[in-house]
């Protein structure tokens, strides 16, 4: 099982401080070795204390009773009973989706205890310790659980899905299609359909996915909003690759309605769309779909690309803002990088390349994340980045990966034949 | 951020909206040490402290400043178990103040407490430990800037790594202390250099004249000349050891470690078959001390010097070594004096033992020159 490493740094950028009770010597070798250190994480953050000049001052504005809430479920101690245990982290991964809120991933794993290093936990437990190692993208480790979920109950429709979007995000939807197969009868219609229609919209038979998706959608109105959410979304990002502009901004559009009227903050969901716009050049849009988004690092992304395009196009406030929202992004990355989280290689790569057009930087990065995860976003940029720097064979991968998927893109496959055309 | 606030920085609006990133749960901690005392500012986010122990009494929402400094004891309570300072392994006493303030970073409000912790003595190791918020997310992270004697170091706390262990600042006097200690330390421990001086003083009561050796008359003479042999050996290796240490010059550890090796099997050698004269063994020496210099600056690189007082470290160094090899001279010349006129002394010491230091000299050499990666007792 691979936990977050502890005080590991990635990027070089700071080295652990030896920690706990080492030899004396190899301590202080270390501790001097960070003396050197870049203190960027500190000096994007360095505040005042000050002392609020009245005692009504508002410091924080929440959801009234969120905090109590939790307080409550939480309990003074952790839940002696693992069943209750459980139930809580799972509500906690459930606030964090909804919310987009990182921090719930965390509450959720401290509730799991030390069943979070288990060697073999009870099922339950593997499920929820198995959502939460594939949201940060530790793959090997969530695999591990599904698998072991799978041999004691083949069933299990919650542990086929994980592994089947696993699967699709390392770019072997082939791989998935057992798994969604194996949700017929176990998971609901609509469910098995976008799950069946998502891996055949990456498997060259993205039209008549699309139409299966479209369907089951409109026999299936009383589905639960989430699952409804998901799908609209799939299909809004199929009709995109097919390149069917219209179908997909009606998709995007139903997704959105239904996620605000259910009170999501779907963080994927307006990336996707805010993407899907920025291709189109509508950025103005994009702005008014992330105002007050900032907060999300992805969306953060997205609107300093808006601003950049309303710069180009002649708006003098705009490259100001793009440049705020720049430097923004790059302290939260260095945050990222303090605190040993797994950088976010995509969106590092696209701010390198879109943003701080740095080719070289954002074809390593490309290439990294390519060896993370498999999207056809990822796909995008490691052809955008290696056309930029100049480097056809880097794009390589990317197009023994289109062949053998034979995924429909009409943003990929222009990219291609200009590496091919170019000298 | 107020509202208030946020109102009256209207012109800044784009950057408030930035300044609240959606990060995971991170405090920050900054250290400044001076002498025997720590002065600890631990910020933690409002909102982690609310959702931990309650902050919003009347749960509307809206945190005020008033709320927030009702709760304040409860929130020290919760963090002065967590929060230790040891010196030397032994707590410091730590101290709050009553008094919290605020403060904003990228992610939002922040609760600002400060501590100062006394510790009984100027410590050579700090330990700093925050157990804060860990039980309550698994992703919380405090991020520790330390500094001391205007130098700033950084680290990150984790739930699997909750102590941080920093090298404290030390007078003077304690880090020559301490490093002629490694001096000696290194030198009684390091066998080649051992053998290399045992080599080159195996026959310090003898002379050479024509093809045999004979006994000197006086230990006087031979006691000189020892030290001057060892003193022009340790001041040729003081020079490439400081300027190794210091990174002016910088040797692949592979050929030094082999030279060394081939200068043991040289000292071993020349007692067997006399290669080079008086002189000339001044020059070796001196060539050989440069060889060992660079390789033990690796040994002083792995130690670690200090920031502060690098050049005392460095004395304090080579005065270790020195020592050492001076107390190896007091006790082989006299030995080898009180033995010289032993017919036995010749046939069971000098060559037997020449022959063993030529032939670990060599045994080093072949392991290290071509990576054997034999696994030698010594």
């Amino acid at each position: 099982m691979t936990v977050v490493g502890g005080a590991e740094q990635s990027d070089g950028t700071q080295a652990p401080l030896s920690a706990g009770g080492r030899k004396r010597r190899s301590g202080s070798a270390k501790s001097l070795a960070a003396l050197a250190l870049s203190l960027s994480a500190w000096a994007a953050h360095a505040a005042e204390p000050y002392t609020p000049s009245s005692s009504d001052t508002v410091l924080l504005q929440r959801a009234a009773g969120a905090a109590k809430a939790l307080r409550e479920a939480r309990g003074l101690s952790l839940p002696s009973d693992p069943a209750s245990r459980v139930a809580a982290a799972q509500a906690a991964i459930d606030r964090g989706r909804s919310t987009g809120d990182p921090r719930y991933f965390g509450q959720a794993q401290a509730l799991l205890g030390s069943d979070w290093t288990a060697p073999s936990p009870s099922l339950p437990v593997r499920l929820v310790r198995a959502t939460l190692l594939q949201q940060r993208h530790d793959f090997a480790a969530a695999l591990a659980d599904l698998d072991a979920v799978l041999a004691t109950d083949a069933r299990n429709a919650q542990a086929h899905l994980i592994r089947a979007n696993i699967r699709m995000v390392q770019g072997e939807p082939q791989r998935a299609r057992p798994d969604c197969a194996a949700l017929i009868g176990q998971a609901g219609l609509l469910v098995t359909a976008t799950c069946i229609g998502t891996v055949g919209g990456l498997t060259g038979q993205a039209k008549s996915a699309l139409q299966a998706i479209e369907l089951t959608l409109a026999r299936e109105p009383e589905a639960p909003r989430q699952i409804r959410i998901w799908a609209l979304t799939q299909a809004a990002e199929i009709a995109e690759r097919l390149g069917d502009l219209p179908r997909a901004t009606e998709h995007y559009a139903t997704a959105l309605a239904e996620a605000t009227a259910a009170g999501e903050n779907d963080v994927y969901l307006k990336a996707a769309y805010a993407d899907f716009l920025l291709d189109q050049q509508r950025s103005a849009e994009v702005k008014t779909l992330l105002a007050g988004e900032a907060d999300f690092d992805p969306l953060l992304l997205r609107l300093a690309l808006a601003e950049q395009q309303l710069a180009a196009a002649g708006d003098s406030k705009a490259s100001g803002a793009a440049a705020l929202h720049l430097k923004a992004l790059q302290e939260r990355h260095a945050l990222v990088a303090s605190r040993g989280d797994p950088p976010h290689r995509r969106e590092q790569g696209m701010a390198a390349l879109h943003l701080q057009r740095d080719a070289k930087a954002a074809l390593v990065l490309a290439q990294q994340n390519w060896a993370e995860q498999r999207e056809p976003a990822d796909a995008r940029l490691l052809l955008q980045a290696a056309l930029a720097a100049g480097d056809h064979a880097a794009a390589e991968p990317v197009r023994v990966w289109m062949l053998s998927t034979k995924i429909e893109d009409v943003r990929l496959k222009p990219l291609l034949v200009q590496l091919d055309a170019a000298p | 951020m107020s509202i208030l606030r946020r109102a009256a920085l209207a012109a800044l609006a784009l950057a408030a909206s930035v300044a609240h990133a959606h990060s995971g749960s991170t405090a920050y901690l900054q250290a400044v040490v001076a002498a025997d005392r720590v002065e600890l500012r631990a910020d933690y986010a409002l909102r982690d402290l609310d959702d931990a122990l309650g902050v919003d009494a009347d749960d509307n929402g809206q945190l005020t400043w008033a709320e927030l400094q009702t709760a304040a004891p409860v929130l020290l309570g919760y963090l002065i178990p967590r929060l230790h300072i040891a010196g030397d392994a032994a707590p410091c006493a730590l101290t709050a103040s009553p008094e919290v303030k605020v403060t904003d970073h990228a992610d939002g409000p922040y609760v600002v407490f400060q501590f100062i912790a006394k510790c009984a003595s100027v410590p050579g190791e700090w330990q700093l430990t925050d157990r804060a918020l860990f039980e309550f997310d698994a992703s919380h992270r405090a991020l520790v800037r330390w500094q001391q004697e205007g130098h700033s170091s950084s680290a990150t706390l984790t739930p699997e790594q909750q102590t941080l262990t920093l090298r404290g600042a030390r007078s003077g006097w304690a880090t020559l202390r301490e490093y002629v200690h490694e001096g000696l330390a290194h030198v009684w421990s390091g066998w080649d250099h051992m053998l290399f001086i045992a080599g080159l003083f195996l026959p310090a009561a003898l002379r050479r004249e024509g093809k045999r050796w004979q006994p000197v008359q006086r230990l006087g003479p031979a006691l000189a000349d020892a030290v001057k042999l060892v003193t022009a050996f340790t001041i040729a290796h003081a020079i490439t050891l400081c300027l190794t240490a210091l990174g002016v010059v910088s040797l692949s550890t592979r050929l030094v470690e082999s030279l060394v090796a081939l200068s043991v099997v040289f000292a071993g050698l020349n007692n067997l078959v006399p290669m080079a004269g008086r002189v000339a063994l001044f020059a070796l020496a001196w060539v050989f001390g440069l060889i060992h210099g660079t390789a033990i600056a690796g040994a002083l690189l792995e130690l670690g010097l200090p920031t502060s007082g690098r050049l005392l470290a460095l004395l304090g160094f080579n005065i270790g070594v020195e020592a050492a090899q001076l107390l190896l001279v007091a006790v082989l010349v006299p030995l080898a004096f009180a033995l010289r006129r032993w017919r036995g002394y010749q046939p069971a010491v000098l060559w037997p033992g020449s022959a063993l230091v030529a032939l670990a000299g060599l045994v080093w050499f072949i392991n290290r020159a071509f990576d054997m990666g034999w696994r030698l007792p010594i």
